[in-house]
């Protein structure tokens, strides 16, 4: 029996709609410690890690470890039937081939209930080991997700730099070139804008906008974003989903021109 | 990657204690010849806490692959292969990670599991099976109800947990009372001398697990709320019917005259 329970169904909402257009069914790991996600896209690029603790729902029983298949987009159109402030309720049997979301109003006055099949993924699972990164950025998520919509419009994809300086985003294409800096911010006033740059040396990585601008989508989650990199090493994208766990993307740089 | 969870980590490998206020229980021994017994938290314990460092792994250096190169050195640039690969130029992901196609749990799984249970067994006191049995030799004793696996949780040595000087103040309140036996639990840990007291009667069945110097379980000192709390996990694995045991860990001369069977 698998049962977890959350007082707002808006967090799973913005999960589900931070994920949904990369990936378009995933394995929904339950075990004691909480729900688990790892997936990547089809093109092999980027892997959405998805961790909901046990001890950040409202209720939370798994007797028996699950792995449940799901389709993301019918997930997401069950959840659409759900008000922001109604409390969800997971529910399956061990072994089942179904799951059953459960929404309740805020009074209780009205209980819905939708059952949807699961599926049967073969999906590869990766071991991402444990890195110590050369630049760790946090910054404001909103501020992030800007300036890759901003500088999509110029190129395909984004040069992230990181010195002690700052970081620095920069593309270029047909029309022209378009750098954006952002330095430490020296004001901790307002934790939620805050600019931190942790270095230990400076790094220069190239990625894909389309798949940035797709992380983005997890903006509504959380005030800040972390960004990790290191040389030759995937980056990481990560917002932490508050009192919960955290929803990390990660992903392949581009080829550079000078692997030629 | 940042690991932001909190892991409560082992705990610091603890030194055996060396017996100190001999006097104290030589006094005591006299006064009440019942069942006194001090219990020492032997060193052994020392390789089981040892074990449960985390692993450091190190990230393996990725290979990277470029299907650039292997185009150029064909001297051609291959267009019909470039758009099957719906990366395009971007590096794969499975270049850096590699693909684990068991759904075997890391080691760190494993362990932070097995805290988490133990944990709650703790937090629930939980004392699934076990049962008290009689022995006419030596009074009462705790028998498995059930197979244990090594290095399983069994039972908690739960009572008052208190430092030295309420320890000194009690053990002198205890040798007035003829019919006080004597369940002082002395432990180190972080550096710091502290003592379990559990021997007002309660019913869990931690104070009631008898000596052997080859006994079946090893002690451990855990952290639990920012308390240390001793905890009794198999040394081996156990079976239905048998009595659990473990080291008192007292040698002195003065214990060994009242109570022999220290010896064993």
């Amino acid at each position: 029996m698998f049962e977890a329970r959350l007082v707002s169904s808006a967090i799973f909402k913005k999960v589900l709609d931070a994920i949904k257009d990369l990936l378009n069914e995933a394995s929904f790991d339950c075990s004691e410690s909480g729900i688990q996600l790892q997936a990547m896209d089809n093109s092999h690029v980027s892997l959405v890690s998805l961790t909901l603790r046990s001890d950040g729902f409202d209720k939370y029983r798994c007797d028996r470890n699950l792995t449940m298949g799901m389709n993301l987009g019918s997930m997401s159109k069950i959840f659409k039937c759900a008000s922001n402030d109604d409390t969800v309720t997971i529910k399956a049997q061990d072994d089942a081939d179904t799951v059953t979301f459960m929404f309740e109003s805020k009074k209780q006055e009205k209980i819905s209930d939708y059952e949807m099949k699961l599926m049967n993924l073969d999906q590869e699972h990766l071991g991402i080991p444990e890195t110590d990164f050369s630049c760790v950025i946090k910054m404001p998520s909103a501020e992030f997700a800007r300036i890759c919509r901003d500088l999509s419009q110029f190129g395909e994809s984004i040069v992230i730099s990181c010195t002690k300086e700052g970081v620095k985003f920069s593309t270029s294409g047909d029309i022209g070139s378009a750098n954006v800096k952002i330095a430490q911010t020296s004001n901790f006033d307002k934790e939620e804008e805050a600019v931190t740059i942790e270095m230990q040396e400076p790094v220069t990585l190239t990625f894909a906008c389309q798949y940035l601008n797709s992380f983005t989508k997890a903006t509504p989650l959380t005030n800040q974003v972390q960004l990790s990199m290191s040389d030759n090493v995937p980056l990481v994208v990560e917002y932490q989903i508050p009192d919960l766990g955290h929803l990390r993307f990660y992903l392949a740089p581009k080829i550079e021109e000078d692997e030629n | 990657m940042r690991h932001k969870r909190k892991v409560t980590t082992a705990p610091a490998p603890l030194t055996p204690v060396v017996q100190t206020r001999r006097q104290k229980m030589t006094c005591q021994d006299m006064l009440s010849p019942s069942t006194p017994h001090r219990i020492e938290l032997r060193s052994d314990s020392n390789e089981e806490t040892n074990n449960c460092k985390k692993p450091i792994i190190k990230p393996a250096q990725p290979v990277l692959k470029s299907r650039r190169r292997l185009n150029n050195n064909l001297g051609f640039i291959n267009p019909v292969q470039e758009s099957k690969n719906p990366a395009g130029d971007n590096h794969k992901l499975t270049e850096y990670f590699p693909v684990r196609r068991s759904v075997r749990k890391t080691k760190k799984t494993v362990l932070e599991e097995k805290q988490r249970s133990l944990e709650e067994a703790l937090r629930k006191e939980i004392e699934d099976g076990l049962e008290v049995r009689y022995f006419d030799d030596k009074g009462r004793g705790v028998v498995a109800a059930r197979d244990f696996c090594r290095g399983d949780f069994v039972v908690e040595y739960s009572g008052d947990l208190i430092d030295t000087i309420e320890a000194k103040r009690r053990e002198e309140q205890y040798a007035q009372d003829q019919n006080a036996g004597c369940y002082m639990y002395y432990f180190k840990y972080n550096g710091q001398q502290y003592c379990i007291d559990a021997t007002a009667e309660t019913s869990r069945l931690g104070r009631l697990v008898n000596h052997s110097r080859n006994g079946n379980l090893l002690t451990r000192t855990i952290i639990l709320d920012g308390k240390p709390r001793l905890v009794l996990i198999a040394k081996e694995d156990i079976k239905m019917g048998e009595e659990i045991l473990y080291d008192y860990g007292d040698r002195s001369k003065e214990s060994l005259k009242h109570h022999p069977w220290l010896a064993y």
